[in-house]
């Protein structure tokens, strides 16, 4: 059985208690004698409970940012990615992994690389902002930094900034351009600042200080960033590795 | 060397959680995550189902922090037992899954009961139909269920007062046959 179009529409004022005498009277008779009723106003109190409730709702805007951060960074970095296959795909799998491997035995430890090169082979960069409505400025300038056209993105990042100082993700974005365009001390400048602000971002902000430091081949600085980044972070294998690349380097 | 992060008791992450402590949800993250995201990967589910499910895991264990959990086990175990119980009744609903294990039914908790436990799903529920309500429905239906009068909501949103009543009652009407659907909704009932 289903409730009368009236009856529906004073569920919402009786449940928040702002239901005139007469009406409310009316209801409440009516309440007395219909349980499909009782059991819809029992409901749409639950509901209100539930979506009004302040504390989950302040930790779900936390967890959906944590959330996109966190996926945000295993996109990012491709070597924390653990990647599942079907048994069938397992023997095709085990074989593009020894091409693989024999690829990067012949050509990462075996060719002599300096700095830039380890740099380039370590600086690849994600940019997608946090959704922030829409600003055309951060759209086209992720477009430029996708593009690698960095020079054309900084003065759209830094505007932004003006407006949104606290937002991490464009901070980094400027610090790395920054960083692709030669403002290296700028670079480590807003990468300390991102560190010391966002504690979210310090193991981010550590990788890029230290890929600025093998950009201008402060090697010992580089490895010394590296170092600190947390086992726990996604960069942390990555980060090892190129330690123990940059110290053959240093051999 | 480990950090002071990896150190933290299953206390001071649940601590951590209920303060909404970002520093400590991205270490959950960091840490639990690629087991949830393995065990969905590896029944039936996608990388999709696998963030969906760990964070309504996450939500829940919050609803179960704030009315007191404590948890003397391991952090890691209890969250994935949560997310596991809720990917297989998922798996069930879609009539992929089946068990006869009770553990795979309730989750083995330390400190709750089933019908606390069916408490946090539904609510859980409920907030999931309303967020796919339409932008305008969700404007006015969290109006009023923060208890402002109709005449006030009516005032705010810029509409008369008889529009109000009635766009609210359709939208109320709308979640409230939504959540009947569900079979999930259904099954807690």
């Amino acid at each position: 059985m289903s409730t009368d179009k009236d009856s529906d529409d004073r569920i919402l004022p009786y449940i928040i208690n702002d239901l005139g005498r007469d009406e409310l009277s009316k209801f409440e008779e009516q309440l007395k004698v219909d349980s499909t009723l009782r059991k819809e106003v029992a409901l749409s109190h639950q509901i209100k409970l539930a979506v009004n409730d302040e504390s989950l709702n302040e930790f779900d805007e936390k967890l959906k940012a944590v959330s996109d951060q966190y996926h945000k960074g295993r996109t990012t970095h491709l070597s924390t990615k653990r990647l599942t296959f079907s048994r069938t795909w397992l023997a095709l799998a085990a074989s593009v992994l020894v091409v693989i491997v024999c690829f990067t035995w012949i050509f990462l430890e075996k060719t002599p690389l300096n700095a830039e090169a380890l740099y380039a082979q370590y600086a690849k960069h994600d940019f997608s902002f946090t959704e922030r409505g829409p600003e055309n400025q951060l759209i086209i300038a992720e477009e430029f930094l996708e593009n690698e056209e960095y020079k054309n993105a900084l003065p759209l990042l830094k505007d932004y900034l003006v407006e949104d100082p606290k937002a991490a993700d464009v901070i980094l974005a400027h610090g790395i351009a920054n960083m692709e365009v030669g403002n290296f001390s700028q670079a480590i400048s807003i990468f300390s600042q991102l560190k010391r602000d966002h504690p979210i971002f310090i193991n981010e902000s550590l990788w890029y200080i230290a890929l600025t430091h093998l950009k201008t081949g402060e090697l010992t600085q580089s490895i010394a960033s590296l170092s600190s980044i947390e086992t726990i972070s996604g960069r942390y294998d990555k980060a090892q590795k190129l330690i123990d690349q940059i110290q053959s380097l240093e051999k | 060397m480990p950090s002071e992060e990896k150190k933290r008791t299953a206390t001071q992450l649940l601590e951590g959680l209920l303060k909404g402590d970002d520093v400590v949800l991205l270490q959950i993250y960091e840490q639990f995550y690629e087991g949830t995201e393995r065990f969905v990967l590896n029944n039936n589910g996608t990388k999709a189902d696998a963030k969906d499910i760990f964070h309504d895991g996450l939500q829940e264990l919050f609803l179960q922090a704030r009315d007191g959990l404590q948890i003397k086990s391991s952090f890691g175990g209890y969250l994935h037992t949560i997310c596991r119980k809720k990917w297989l009744n998922r798996l069930r609903r879609q009539k992929l899954f089946t068990s006869d294990r009770a553990e795979d039914k309730i989750v083995k908790s330390e400190e709750s009961t089933e019908e606390i436990l069916i408490k946090y799903e539904q609510k859980l529920l409920f907030r999931k139909h309303f967020s796919t309500l339409t932008e305008k429905c969700k404007q006015v239906l969290g109006l009023i269920f923060k208890e402002l009068p109709l005449v006030e909501v009516a005032d705010q949103l810029g509409f008369t007062y008889n529009y109000i009543r009635k766009r609210s009652s359709e939208c109320r009407k709308k979640l409230v046959d939504q959540i009947k659907k569900d079979p999930l909704f259904k099954e807690l009932s």
